[in-house]
């Protein structure tokens, strides 16, 4: 029986031989360059799996010697953030692995964080929960909606991770259009507290420190920014909204 | 986001490779999902050179290419939205995974920390070295250079003569030593050499290649093979015009030792 032989060259072929023949990939080794054996595997850089690195995987990463696992740990906060415990231990100073959130923050510019770390730097040991949301996507002035697409009023609610703070952020119906912001503190002590609520564009910053008060609902607070349009102006489309519960001194 | 032919290409490229007894992809990431992480590693090896070359092309540095492979892998690792088996195939799921990853980036830094395209030095003296790799693209603009490689291939393939076309596909446009050459053409390393020389005296001459010349800036031609990859079906369509069947059963021979000496190493 006669067998064919292939002759025509596919697209396949030809992609093959470019990329058996870059030099670059074909010395590329199988691993990152900085890798160690030693060094954790990525699948081990989920956050579950970090939250549940053993006492072994935690040293390395802390000493890793080329710095291979720290770059590890901030590539996977990469398109979310680190978790907001971390960014305290971070902010007090306790944080094991500093490079990978160093790297997160300069490296990838993360001004969210930034923020967040700066807000709890400068509270200290005062600073208790704190809840972070993130506000993005065009706010064209309501008057507009005669000719555009009507958009939805800005509402963002954020609950901190230990759930002991609320903080939503809603915009009034006009005529007095303003930006408003309102905090419930399940987590209040009952000698009372504070809430430092810091609004923050790329560029400027708002803030409000609120005294929390008990309702029959619980601890509560509000305030106002202001004129939406002129607060919106001011923080530009993408901002976030930090809260951090602080608890009275004595 | 729409598949690119690359993408398109690497995932039926992939397959064809693949011996049937191995596990699938689809194999693999099942495995992984359900705990074991060996399976994770398996994937990390079928894929790891194919998503390096992937942002090596684009990013141009060697580094970031290497970071942005491993950002893709951890996002497979932990996205949230899994890959469904059996729906665009894993490689097409994992390269729109790399596509975001590189969007990121260029969003994050700008292009601006792409390695700088270097000028060629040589292209002063077009009788002697790689004067005839010395191409143009705009620097640093993926479709031009995607645009601007498209036009050369078929623009300057088709002005020469079947011979010189042979060879400077072969060499430039493929990548292929001399003796490489040679050996799929039936010719010795001289005669291709002599007619890359005639091409270049050719093209030189065509005024179509002096006008899109004139317009783009002269860099590398190692940019222009970066773009050549985009366009993998042009170019396997040349071939196949320009060589006999004889001349391409010898390129797939070939193809096929960088294959194994692929999968060897």
């Amino acid at each position: 029986m006669k067998t064919m032989k292939k002759t025509e060259l596919t697209p396949g072929d030809i992609l093959d031989l470019l990329f058996c023949r870059d030099p670059d990939i074909r010395n590329a080794p199988g691993r990152h360059s900085l890798e160690t054996p030693a060094c954790l595997y990525l699948t081990r850089f989920s956050r579950e799996a970090v939250e549940q690195w053993t006492e072994d995987e935690r040293e390395h990463v802390r000493t890793c010697p080329t710095g291979y696992c720290q770059r590890m740990l901030a590539l996977s906060w990469r398109g979310e953030h680190p978790p907001l415990a971390h960014l305290s231990q971070y902010a007090r100073g306790e944080y094991p692995y500093p490079a990978a959130m160093e790297f997160h923050l300069e490296h990838d510019h993360c001004w969210r964080c930034q923020i967040v770390v700066n807000l709890l730097k400068k509270l200290g040991s005062l600073a208790g929960a704190v809840a972070v949301g993130h506000h993005e996507g065009t706010l064209a002035p309501l008057e507009a909606a005669a000719f555009a697409e009507p958009r939805a009023p800005v509402y963002l609610r954020q609950t901190s991770e230990d759930g002991k703070l609320i903080v939503t952020v809603v915009e009034t119906d006009p005529p007095e259009h303003e930006l408003k912001v309102c905090v419930e503190a399940p987590g209040c002590p009952e000698t009372g507290g504070r809430v430092k609520v810091t609004l923050a564009g790329e560029d400027r910053t708002l803030e409000q420190e609120l005294e929390l008060e008990k309702t029959e609902s619980g601890w509560r607070a509000q305030g106002s920014f202001g004129s939406f349009a002129e607060a919106v102006a001011r923080l530009g489309q993408d901002w976030v909204v930090v809260a951090v519960l602080v608890e009275s001194e004595g | 986001m729409p598949e690119t032919t690359l993408d398109r290409l690497m995932v039926r490229s992939r397959e064809a490779m693949r011996d049937s007894r191995e596990p699938s992809d689809d194999d693999l990431i099942g495995r992984f999902y359900n705990g074991d992480a060996e399976a994770f590693r398996a994937l990390d090896e079928l894929y790891r050179k194919r998503l390096l070359g992937y942002f090596l092309l684009r990013a141009r540095n060697f580094a970031i290419a290497e970071e942005l492979t491993q950002e893709t892998f951890l996002k497979v690792i932990k996205t949230d939205a899994k890959y469904q088996p059996g729906s665009n195939g894993f490689a097409a799921w994992l390269f729109s995974i790399a596509r975001g990853v590189l969007i990121d980036h260029f969003r994050r830094h700008g292009p601006g920390d792409a390695a700088p395209i270097e000028e060629d030095t040589k292209k002063e003296d077009p009788e002697h070295g790689e004067s005839h790799s010395v191409v143009i693209v705009t620097p640093d603009s993926p479709v031009g250079e995607v645009f601007l490689a498209r036009e050369l291939l078929t623009s300057v393939l088709n002005q020469l003569s079947k011979d010189c076309a042979a060879a400077f596909l072969l060499r430039f446009y493929l990548g292929l030593t001399a003796e490489e050459a040679g050996r799929v053409l039936g010719k010795t390393a001289n005669a291709v050499d002599q007619s890359i020389h005639r091409a270049k005296g050719d093209i030189r001459k065509s005024k179509s290649f002096r006008s899109i010349a004139e317009a783009f800036d002269v860099v590398s031609a190692r940019a222009v093979r970066h773009a050549i990859h985009e366009l993998l079906e042009d170019l396997s369509s040349e071939a196949n015009r320009i060589l006999t069947e004889e001349q391409r059963q010898r390129l797939l021979l070939l193809i096929g030792q960088d294959r194994r000496r692929g999968n060897e190493r």
